[in-house]
């Protein structure tokens, strides 16, 4: 359904052209989980951003980059056809629940402004019971009531489900989830996770950005490792798990406290590169326990498995072998 | 953990409350028939001792209460009730002028760098202030102790002259840390200091604490909300809940055998480490946290709690009580001498008697239902 | 909802007595205080007895309390004193004048709104295009011009040189809508655009703030298009510093108003307050002050009910779960 190929996104600053998105490419079946993990600058954000053609201003997406959904080429669409698409077939799921809603609008009007500009049911009436059915579906109680609170009334969790419920009040195809946690108690946070479980079906698919492991083994079939803006593996989730092919990701894994238990956690020296101030060659080479001669001159791509993974790294099996997916 | 460690802080039933608003708007609010005009019961009624060279690890939900009680304990916010002892000697009833002396031996790192450190100040400026506060050194003294703090917190000494907002969040924490221990400190509160980090700086930011707790020989009182990391660098932990410790003792043994109702739902609500670990069906954490200026009656947990006993869970706070493993639980549950329960037993049993929960003797086995075993027993 | 918005409305409205009171006794202080007496200075030339009269008359010889005391009696029934100098009751002076004055002021304010949103909404929308540089420039020049100034100016232009519009006002001022516009275009133009630059940066700027927010992000990512989200959100989330800046110039404008108009020869408050103040014709001065306060008062809770309606957290006093 999403066909992501050599999307590229710049931003111009003092310092020169920030490539904060370079040349990613994957793909999004109907239905499907993935994750986008990445660490903060990794360009995570804006890919999804980018794919929804959302990026601030001075940000743009380089004239090479395709997107494509349902077979259409989204980079080619004017601001009238995105405004149809956004919220409708693919939904954005926003961080920080507090701040991503209007603290002046009824959280009834906020559903219902989304339904009433895609048309979706036929009068306004209408809409608001959907609105209520939407939020306890979310598992707000008393929805015929609280539709017409104001979202400072709601708690942090709850206006998290708010959020979502947002995103699936016109039955989008697709949900990308901007750190849909991050903000939220431990406990909230798994009400959450169940409830993308519930809401995503074979029908809607999510796009889950996060920048930990956290969630992923929880929610997501597939997984997309970015690094300093590129994609460094995409894999399904119980083999990156078993065995990850890339060092940054093997890595990361062993800096998780939930997935390394006992004592020893990792660390990685330094910090990754953020903004035009990268290093040659392979991005992560100066921090990789691995790296050798190499991988100071050469920025891998992206290969593929013979398992069907894709990796960039010089070291792994697959640079060898076929390119991955075109 | 031996139990020659003297403890360097002993808190005694300390509570803080705040009261909403002033006088009158108070007043007006009832007047207008507003329930929620009580007072915020921060903190009300915690208990521990903080060991030396151990770290004690703080965890509850947001409205718990731990960061008033991080504040509360060091006088930075002036606790209702209870008191603190510091090294023996009473830390509450100490006139300013000689708390002001007791800070540098005791030390708060806040949550967000950003906004602790002071943007107008470069980071040689922001180490200085605590030396020149309290020390006097000379000038050569001084800048070669600031190079030697940088050093201990793995900054290069280049970031002496940058300003905040010029350091990642994690350059910026260590800054944050290297001013905590500039006057070599014998206790530190964490305040989150992890939280909102990428998880590989937070793992560097963890090393770090260890490398200066060993180092200095320090205590420190790790508050977070995220278990997983709290599992991870803390001795012995303690569980919040509205103000009062649910459970506290020795971390391992609390992590891998949660007592508390409200423990075992937070192990549950931890991810899984792995796409194909199995998790236990139990029942999703149930509800939002209460707010603390509208407390439940009796046991602050009962109307979330999966393991409800009946009214006295509703009617009675339950007091905390030591187990044979040396840890304290408040629950109804649990008796004083009591052996922890193993993980799989469920404590929903209805049976368990309303006076306060079953006996378990030392012959008990995993297995039976805690009901089953109570009725072997004779209750004291 | 609704009952928060009424316990909200009754927590300000109870806030009027107290404020009203302690108005009274500043409005008082300040005219009876100041040595040397209301009266001494009136009677000028004339004989001890004349001033032992007027002193007798207007209680001046009574303590400070007895007088603000005696004073509230006569409020309280409805009058508010005869003046020295015209020796008319004071109520009808100021009931003649009172119109024109409001009037004034009240259309210098709804002129400047009527010129800000507009401005202040193109300005912020367009950032930087050449509209925003203009608005930008006329607001400065506006800010900078002393409305007497451009009062003058537009006499000279349109009165004296062109002959559009009349130099002076006639004595009855509102007999025929032709007439009133005729007389009231030039003051309220005057008044009004200066009104207007200060509302309209603060439009523009807090639509700017609003811009930024993330909530403006989220309702773009919902597919509402852009105009919708200026107009519905954006223009609407800005409004609360615009309100205030419109109060506090509605304010302004009433006290502006005096200059207006001696430049234009209307019979309003100001003139009268201006003659009397000369005059030392203190029966007359402490009720137009009065008043004056009172208008701020009545402008300033009309603004916090609208604050009310607008934001809903400030109804409920910033208590959110």
């Amino acid at each position: 359904m999403l066909e992501v190929r050599n999307l590229t996104t710049e931003f111009p600053t003092e310092d020169g052209v920030v490539t904060a998105v370079d040349d990613v490419s994957f793909d999004i079946d109907r239905g499907e989980r993935t994750a986008i993990v990445g660490e903060s600058g990794a360009g995570k954000s804006v890919t999804g951003l980018s794919i929804l053609q959302l990026v601030e201003s001075p940000g743009v997406v380089a004239p090479d980059s395709s997107v494509r959904w349902k077979g259409e080429e989204l980079l080619d669409k004017t601001e009238a056809e995105m405004t149809e698409i956004r919220g409708n077939e693919i939904a954005w799921v926003p961080q920080d629940p507090l701040s991503s809603l209007n603290p002046m609008k009824t959280v009834g009007e906020q559903l219902v402004e989304t339904m009433r500009h895609h048309e979706y049911e036929l009068i306004d009436r209408e809409r608001y019971q959907r609105a209520a059915e939407l939020l306890e579906d979310v598992g707000i109680p008393d929805p015929h009531d609280r539709i017409h609170d104001y979202p400072h009334e709601y708690s942090g969790g709850m206006r998290q489900r708010v959020l979502i419920a947002m995103a699936l009040s016109c039955d989008p195809d697709l949900i990308i989830a901007d750190e849909p946690t991050t903000a939220l108690d431990v406990l909230t946070q798994s009400q959450i996770v169940d409830l993308l479980l519930r809401v995503t079906s074979e029908d809607t698919g999510l796009m889950l950005i996060t920048h930990g492991f956290g969630l992923v083994a929880e929610l997501c079939r597939t997984v997309m490792v970015m690094y300093a803006g590129e994609v460094v593996e995409n894999s399904d989730v119980v083999s990156l798990f078993d065995d990850p092919l890339h060092p940054y990701t093997q890595e990361l894994l062993e800096c998780s406290p939930h997935i390394v238990q006992g004592s020893g956690l990792n660390t990685i020296p330094g910090s990754m590169p953020i903004g035009s101030d990268r290093p040659s060659g392979c991005r992560f080479h100066p921090r990789c326990p691995e790296a050798i001669d190499d991988c100071s001159q050469v920025d891998p791509e992206l290969a593929r498995t013979d398992d069907g993974r894709d990796v960039a790294c010089l070291l792994s099996d697959a640079h060898e072998a076929t390119p991955p997916r075109q | 953990m031996s139990d020659s460690s003297a403890p360097v802080l002993e808190v005694r039933d300390l509570k803080k409350h705040f009261s909403t608003g002033s006088a009158t708007t108070g007043l007006l609010s009832r007047l207008l028939g507003d329930s929620n005009a009580g007072p915020v019961k921060a903190v009300d009624g915690v208990s521990f001792d903080l060991l030396e060279n151990e770290t004690l690890g703080v965890v509850g939900e947001s409205g718990c209460g731990k960061s008033t009680m991080g504040k509360s304990i060091l006088r930075l916010i002036e606790p209702t009730s209870g008191e603190v002892r510091y090294d023996g000697e009473s830390l509450t009833e100490l006139p300013d002028r000689e708390m002001r002396d007791r800070r540098q031996n005791l030390q708060l790192i806040f949550q967000d760098p950003g906004s602790s450190l002071n943007p107008r100040m470069k980071v040689k400026h922001l180490l200085r202030e605590p030396l020149t506060n309290f020390r006097s050194l000379s000038r050569e003294e001084l800048d070669r102790q600031i190079d030697e703090l940088l050093g201990q917190v793995d900054l290069p000494t280049t970031v002496k002259d940058r300003y905040p907002h010029e350091l990642s969040g994690g350059q910026q924490q260590r800054v944050v840390i290297a001013r905590a221990i500039a006057l070599d400190p014998e206790v530190i509160v964490a305040d989150e200091p992890v939280t909102g980090l990428d998880v590989s700086v937070q793992s560097n930011i963890l090393a770090t604490l260890a490398d200066i707790q060993k180092e200095l020989d320090l205590s420190l009182l790790f508050i977070a909300h995220d278990l997983a990391v709290i599992r991870h660098i803390s001795d012995r932990v303690m569980v919040l809940y509205l103000g009062h410790v649910a459970e506290l003792g020795d971390s391992e043994a609390v992590f891998s055998n949660p007592q508390h109702p409200y423990t075992r739902m937070l192990k549950q609500s931890i991810p899984r480490s792995h796409p194909e670990q199995s998790k236990d069906e139990v029942e999703a954490a149930t509800g939002e946290p209460p707010s603390p200026s509208n407390p439940p009656s009796g046991c602050p947990f009962h109307p979330r709690c999966p393991a409800h006993i009946g009214d006295v869970c509703e009617e009675e706070y339950p007091e905390a009580v030591e187990l044979t493993d040396g840890r304290t639980v408040a629950c109804h549950h649990f008796e004083a001498g009591d052996e922890p329960v193993p993980e799989d037993v469920d404590l929903s049993a209805e049976e368990t008697a309303a006076d306060g929960g079953p006996a378990v003797d030392s012959s008990a086995d995993s297995g039976p239902s805690v009901a089953d075993v109570a009725e072997g027993n004779a209750d004291g | 909802m609704d009952s928060e918005l009424r316990n909200y409305v009754v927590r300000r409205t109870l806030q009027i007595p107290v404020v009203l009171f302690l108005v009274s006794v500043i409005v008082f202080g300040v005219i009876h205080l100041p040595r040397g007496g209301p009266v001494e200075l009136i009677a000028g030339r004339a004989t001890d007895a004349i001033i032992a009269d007027l002193r007798d008359q207007y209680h001046l010889n009574e303590p400070l309390y007895v007088q603000y005391v005696l004073w509230l009696e006569q409020l309280a029934r409805g009058s508010l004193g005869t003046s020295i100098i015209a020796r008319q009751p004071v109520t009808s002076m100021i009931a003649s004048r009172l119109p024109v004055t409001l009037f004034l002021a009240f259309s210098s304010s709804v002129l400047a709104v009527l010129i800000a949103i507009p401005a202040g909404y193109i300005s912020a929308v367009e950032q930087y295009s050449w509209k925003d540089h203009l608005a930008t420039i006329l607001a400065f020049v506006g800010l900078s011009i002393p409305n007497f100034f451009l009062g003058v100016l537009l006499i000279t232009v349109f009165g004296v040189k062109l002959g559009w519009l009349p130099i002076t006002a006639g004595s009855d001022l509102f007999s025929g809508l032709r007439q009133t516009v005729e007389v009231f275009l030039m003051p309220t133009i005057a008044l009004g655009t200066a009104m207007s630059a200060q509302t309209t940066r603060i439009l523009r700027s807090s639509m700017l703030d609003v811009f930024s927010e993330n909530y403006v992000q989220v309702a773009r990512a919902k597919g509402l298009p852009q105009k919708v989200v200026n107009r519905s959100i954006v223009f609407k989330n800005a409004l609360i510093p615009v309100i205030t800046v419109v109060a506090l110039q509605t304010g302004y404008a009433l006290g502006a108003t005096v200059i207006i108009e001696e430049v234009f020869a209307l019979p309003g408050l100001g003139r009268l307050m201006v003659r009397s103040v000369l005059q030392r014709d203190f029966p007359v001065v402490q009720s137009i002050v009065l008043f004056y306060a009172i208008a701020y008062l009545l402008l300033n809770f009309t603004a916090d009910i609208l604050y009310g309606v607008i934001d809903p957290r400030i109804r409920y006093g910033g208590e959110a779960t």
